[in-house]
């Protein structure tokens, strides 16, 4: 595709419409899927339309943003329940955008209760994500080089003017703004000279003057005698940040297999960057645009787990049990709160193999039939309610990408008998989930 | 990503052994007749988590310092399993004695490394990274080889058991996974064969869809596929004429061992046996966790002959130090150095490697090592799982010399 228009809002023509399954597409990207109903309402309405109610949902709050549970939770010492808290809220929060956005930030500034251990620390990291995720990309990097529970997981609890700690100023380049090869071992040693004075003193964070080195420091072809924000600044500025960025979340909405070095990105970046880096409106712009909406794209996703059980959720309206949720997830590669080291979750084919895909099917299995023939999400779905449309509407509602017409054929013998309606969805359902094109996005 | 040429290898080989009907090319139909991928070499490895007490379970019975300093532990002469006229082993490993005369097992003696941390996390950390960087950013010397030996189909290392997954498996690759039971290989939701049968009319219809992800999907439906197919064979043939104790890490080796009559593709699987912490009475404590080692191992070794697969498995048992030589006040021995590690399954050079530490010339009261773990890592990587150790380890570390 046109690198030049790539970016450009999509809008229908002939032969490339706006039907149920580029709204399902926008949805599963987007956000993590919808009901069956709220997708033949927005095929009512323009792309454009979509995607900003999308975006301004994002900003509205609703029962699920009632933070009074996750503080009681934080006040305990069991990190699990808050990852349980936070997988509820994604299922049943007004802005499916804001909390899968909040998740790519988690795997971005990837920090794993596993060694942070205080609950409210990890609680406060998820609420800056949350705030600050939406806007202009230099906030939220300030705000991290001081989160607690990101210096306490990457041992920087303290950094002394004679001996600076340079873990921070490492992951700052090499995984939070720039990507390997953009900086030097010199870099890393004058940057971490910025940090120094930076205490975590009784789970807050602290700056100690007299620790803090005011002399010239010199990184990144920049000099001057920085101070933590000021040395974020000058990382965030570079230009690799804003194509370092704009790949990972290009990747995170788009496609997996995209190359960092694709004239795509390029372009992208040198729009992000002139919006200041407002990742708000790089996600408007990606959502809305040709390329997102374009065959290339369709499927060009492997779901995460994450993704996999809350869109599962979302789309037909599920209940469970959070805590076995976790567990489950945690046993096929994702638990929120744990990813598996600072740099996140790599994704992907990664997520696949021969036991997680047995793991995957067995979840959406079992949370199918824990729904107890409650599938409010379903309802108004295969009309006539005959094997045929209830086949041919789950595939294009669940699935990126078609099965063939023998396995389709196959599947209404599954969906078909006298079973009552919301069993013989269940079994489609837990069917489907063992086909290769359930697990992708 | 997948490379292309292995891709179509392998996925040809999985809808013949699905599929067995029409003629095959002779390669993938000796493959689906013997349902095997190979016969590729497998290494267990057992950690003893708390710190095993080498000097009671290899004992130096030929040294009068061992009884003194062990006055209330020492194991008496006239029970000790001789090795050779110095040193032997812990009556509670008697189980290991069939593979000790079929020349199957081999006690390294004194591994360790230089300046011996004796924190439990601490040393752990080290022996599970190989001594590389610290911290978050940290891989495991397994996860660093599993990432050499990744190919389509295969899958990546499996830690059996519910704990936190060991860090000697961290990779920044494809993760290892960790499982509780072999229901995580199995649908729960099949119970009148539908999805089977859908499933296999889907493995045999490759999509060529052009979309690479969608391909690595259809291979790990396959592989998925067969993998259920194949344990729930084993399991019709379960009673394989060999009974476990019922240890937890019986239970453990039990299901590695039904997963590799089932030739599942992993090279790596992971377990785990805590208790050797022993600061107090540690007498009794240490021979029964010993005895269980033993007996899990026996029985495991004795099920891989059944098959047929015993020369093909690698047992390697270690722990994150040793303990003290001098006993404490408490009948019990403190966190030490320098160690043994186990190594049973192929055929063996002989049954003691490397050289007893000196009783007498100590590191604060501890064994100092004569062979450097990483030493032994490499001749593992290198003779067992076929991996280059440079590509695992940060150097070059001289391979000790184990396999007959």
């Amino acid at each position: 595709m046109d690198p030049a228009t790539a970016w450009e809002p999509w809008s229908p023509a002939d032969g490339d419409v706006w039907d149920l399954a580029k709204v399902a597409h926008l949805h599963r990207r987007a956000g993590f899927g919808t009901t069956w109903k709220q997708l033949a309402a927005d095929a009512a309405r323009t792309p454009a339309e979509v995607v900003r109610g999308l975006l301004d949902a994002a900003t509205t709050t609703g029962p699920a943003e009632d933070d009074s549970v996750a503080d009681v939770i934080a006040a305990g010492s069991e990190a699990r329940r808050l990852a349980s808290w936070w997988l509820l809220r994604m299922v049943r929060g007004s802005s499916a955008v804001r909390e899968r956005l909040t998740l790519f930030w988690h795997g971005h500034f990837a920090t794993s209760a596993a060694k942070v251990e205080q609950t409210r620390l990890m609680l406060a990291q998820y609420r800056t994500l949350r705030e600050l995720g939406q806007g202009e990309f230099g906030a939220l990097a300030r705000a991290i080089s001081c989160d607690p529970a990101m210096l306490v997981w990457l041992d920087c609890r303290e950094s002394r003017k004679a001996k600076p700690n340079e873990n921070f100023a490492r992951e700052l380049m090499e995984l939070f703004c720039l990507g390997l090869g953009q900086y030097t071992e010199q870099d890393i040693r004058q940057l971490a000279r910025c940090f120094t004075g930076s205490e975590i003193r009784y789970g807050q964070f602290r700056f100690n003057s007299f620790q803090h080195d005011r002399n010239e420091k010199r990184f990144l072809g920049a000099a001057g005698s920085y101070d933590r924000e000021q040395a974020v600044d000058v990382v965030v500025k570079h230009p690799a940040t804003a194509r370092f960025l704009v790949h990972k979340l290009v990747r995170f909405h788009v496609a997996d297999d995209l190359p960092a070095d694709s004239p795509l990105i390029a372009r992208l970046a040198d729009w992000y960057r002139g919006e200041k880096l407002h990742t708000g409106k790089l996600l408007e712009r990606i959502l809305a645009s040709r390329i997102f909406f374009s065959a290339e794209a369709r499927g060009a996703r492997i779901s995460g787990p994450v993704e996999l059980a809350v869109g599962l959720m979302r789309n037909f309206g599920l209940e469970a049990n959070m805590d076995e949720l976790a567990s489950e997830l945690a046993a096929i590669g994702q638990l929120p709160l744990y990813p598996p080291s600072v740099a996140g979750w790599e994704g992907g084919t990664t997520w696949i193999n021969a036991q997680t895909l047995t793991g995957r099917a067995n979840l959406v299995a079992r949370l199918m039939q824990a729904s107890a023939g409650r599938l409010p999400g379903a309802a108004g779905l295969g009309e006539k309610d005959d094997a045929a449309s209830l086949v041919e509407g789950a595939v294009g509602w669940l699935l990126a990408v078609r099965p063939p017409a023998a396995v389709m054929k196959q599947l209404e013998s599954i969906a078909g008998g006298t079973r009552n309606r919301s069993e013989r969805l269940v079994r489609l359902v837990s069917a489907l989930a063992t086909l290769p094109e359930f697990h992708l996005a | 990503m997948i490379d292309r040429r292995h891709f179509v290898t392998s996925l040809a080989g999985s809808v013949a052994a699905l599929s067995l009907s029409g003629p095959l090319p002779g390669v993938f139909a000796r493959a689906a007749r013997h349902g095997r991928a190979g016969g590729e070499k497998v290494l267990v490895v057992i950690q003893l988590s708390g710190g095993n007490d080498g000097v009671n379970t290899l004992v130096p019975y030929g040294d009068d310092l061992y009884a003194k300093n062990r006055f209330s532990l020492a194991v008496p002469k006239d029970q000790v399993v001789r090795l050779d006229d110095y040193a032997g082993l812990h009556p509670a490993l008697e189980p290991m004695a069939a593979m000790l005369e079929a020349d199957r097992f081999s006690v390294v003696q004194g591994v360790g490394y230089p300046q011996p941390n004796r924190s439990h996390f601490e040393s752990m950390d080290l022996w599970h990274t190989a001594h590389q960087l610290t911290g978050p950013q940290s891989t495991g010397w397994l996860g660093r080889a599993a990432g050499q030996l990744e190919q389509p189909g295969r899958l990546p290392p499996l830690h059996l058991g519910g704990e936190v997954q060991p860090l000697a498996l961290a990779t920044r690759g494809t993760p290892a996974t960790s499982i509780r039971s072999i229901e995580s290989f199995r649908l729960t939701f099949d119970g009148d064969g539908e999805v089977s049968k859908l499933l296999e009319l889907s493995n045999g219809l490759p999509r060529q869809s052009g979309n690479p992800l969608l391909e690595h999907l259809e291979q790990g439906v396959a592989a998925a596929t067969r993998a259920s197919r194949r344990l729930a064979e084993v399991g019709n043939t379960r009673d394989r004429g060999v009974s476990y104790p019922t240890t937890g890490l019986a239970g453990k080796l039990r299901l590695v061992a039904d997963l590799i009559a089932a030739d599942m593709p992993v090279r790596v699987y992971y377990v785990t046996l805590d208790g050797f912490d022993t600061h107090a009475n540690q007498g009794p404590a240490h021979a029964s966790l010993l005895a269980e080692l033993a007996g899990a191992s026996a029985a495991f070794h004795g099920d891989l002959e059944k098959q047929g697969n015993l020369d093909r498995v690698l047992l390697f048992t270690f722990s994150e130090f040793g303990r003290r030589l001098k006993e404490n006040g408490s009948f019990g021995t403190d966190h030490g150095a320098a160690s043994i590690v186990q190594l049973t399954g192929p055929r063996m050079k002989s049954p003691l490697a490397g050289r007893y530490p000196s009783l007498t010339d100590l590191d604060e009261g501890d064994l100092k090592f004569t062979v450097d773990y990483r030493s032994l890592y490499a001749t593992v990587l290198e003779q067992w799982l076929g991996v280059d150790p440079a590509l695992v380890l940060d150097q070059r570390y001289p391979a000790v010399d184990l396999f007959a």
